[in-house]
């Protein structure tokens, strides 16, 4: 009935060859998990062998990201939510902006800096590096409660970007950026436009 | 150890400011070749990957001998190495629910292949190294999708993406070689043969069950 032959005794390995291949296998396991999986995962290294073969960088960013990633959800949910009634009064009359600012991003942190704007406003940007790259993701989150995210713009190891922001919704738009070098990169933004503040976030 | 429970139950698509955490994160923050991670990376696709094994156990189900094993893992792995690099340079968008559906269907129809279904409605066998062959491809798409979800850095990709493709391949072997030690207690156990076409029927159900939750995936998106 099936498409194929029972096994025959010599098609299957004895029993002490299967308790050997049983023993291998956890060995190789418990090898796997101490220096692969655990340098990847969490950045625990006890061997040193994950850092040689560079997957101790990929636990402790992971780490590194799900520590931020909980931190901001825990701020979220302490600060009070922004009267966005009293803020619809202050934006009926919104003011052109002109900012210049500098900051120095330490190796492996990540700040970020936004423009609280109207649904629609405009803005024109420009943003460089002294030295170095840096990762960046150019984005916009709705005021609290709205759940509106957007992400206008990414790049890797990039040393300066310019052009124009159009708010998608009201609330915070603006840059993330990570220092992913060795030392520290300082950048430099300039924004002018439409806005009603700008704001560090991180 | 409570710290690590702890990091595991929490869902790994967590977003702040835009950043993805866990792999997907970090893909996101590293630029260039990064040959060892991607491997990792590869390999820990292949073993978490419950359609990709079920399917593996459908074929090795019947298969005795190691040479046997290796011709099909082999013609399985050389389908999807294929559609794995061959869709990511495509930058192919099938949508991942269907392609993860037909991944399903595969393993039901492994399961009916194992169970001599075939035979029986068409009075036929179809050609079991050809077909491997073929879900090999599907199974390479479903993860060429998973590959472009991740956004790949175009900086060092095609170093990055057969790093991938040797860790799904390690990754394959590991497995592998577990499924093979456990069910070869079970075939020196006369209820080898008393239970293989039950257990070939929960594959089958298995398939389904991946299949239906894919579909219900698609509709709701």
């Amino acid at each position: 009935m099936f498409n194929a032959q029972q096994p025959t005794e010599k098609d299957l390995p004895t029993s002490t060859q299967l308790l050997k291949s049983t023993i291998i296998a956890i060995i190789v396991a418990i090898i796997l998990l101490v220096m692969v999986i655990l340098p990847a995962e969490y950045g625990t290294d006890p061997t040193g062998v994950g850092k040689l073969l560079g997957l101790k960088e990929m636990g402790d960013i992971k780490m590194s990201l799900l520590e931020e990633s909980q931190n901001e959800l825990s701020q979220e949910n302490n600060t009070s939510s922004i009267d966005t009634d009293s803020l619809d009064k202050t934006m009926v009359n919104n003011t052109i902006n002109n900012d210049v600012v500098e900051i120095t991003i330490e190796p492996g942190k990540a700040i970020e800096i936004k423009l609280e704007m109207k649904s629609g406003s405009l803005v024109q940007y420009e943003w460089k590096t002294i030295k170095g790259g840096l990762n960046y993701n150019l984005h916009g989150d709705g005021y609290k409660g709205s759940q509106k995210f957007i992400s206008y713009k990414k790049g890797r190891m990039v040393q300066s970007d310019s052009g124009e922001l159009q708010a998608e919704f009201d609330g915070y738009h603006g840059w993330f950026w990570r220092n992913r070098e060795e030392f520290s990169v300082t950048v430099i933004l300039q924004t002018s436009g439409d806005y009603i503040q700008i704001k560090q976030m991180l | 150890m409570k710290n690590l429970l702890f990091f595991i139950l929490i869902h790994v698509s967590l977003f702040a400011h835009g950043v993805a955490t866990g792999d997907q994160g970090y893909i996101q923050q590293i630029n260039g070749i990064n040959f060892v991670p991607f491997m990792y990376l590869g390999a820990k696709h292949m073993v978490t990957g419950y359609d990709h094994i079920l399917f593996l156990v459908g074929v090795i189900f019947f298969l005795y001998r190691l040479r046997d094993i290796g011709i099909y893992v082999t013609l399985f792995a050389i389908g999807h190495s294929s559609t794995l690099i061959f869709g990511v340079f495509a930058d192919i968008h099938i949508n991942a629910y269907i392609i993860d559906a037909i991944i399903g269907l595969s393993v039901v129809y492994k399961a009916l292949d194992n169970l001599g279904a075939y035979q029986q409605w068409f009075g036929m066998q179809p050609n079991t190294k050809i077909t491997t062959l073929i879900f090999g491809l599907f199974h390479g798409f479903g993860l060429a999708t998973k590959i472009i979800e991740f956004d790949m850095d175009p900086n060092g990709l095609l170093t990055n993406l057969i790093a991938f493709n040797v860790g799904v391949e390690i990754g394959q072997l590991l497995a592998l070689s577990a499924i093979l030690i456990l069910i070869s207690y079970w075939r020196k156990q006369p209820s080898f043969i008393t239970y293989s076409y039950s257990t070939n029927i929960v594959l089958m159900i298995l398939g389904f069950m991946l299949t239906g939750n894919q579909l219900i995936g698609y509709f709701n998106s």
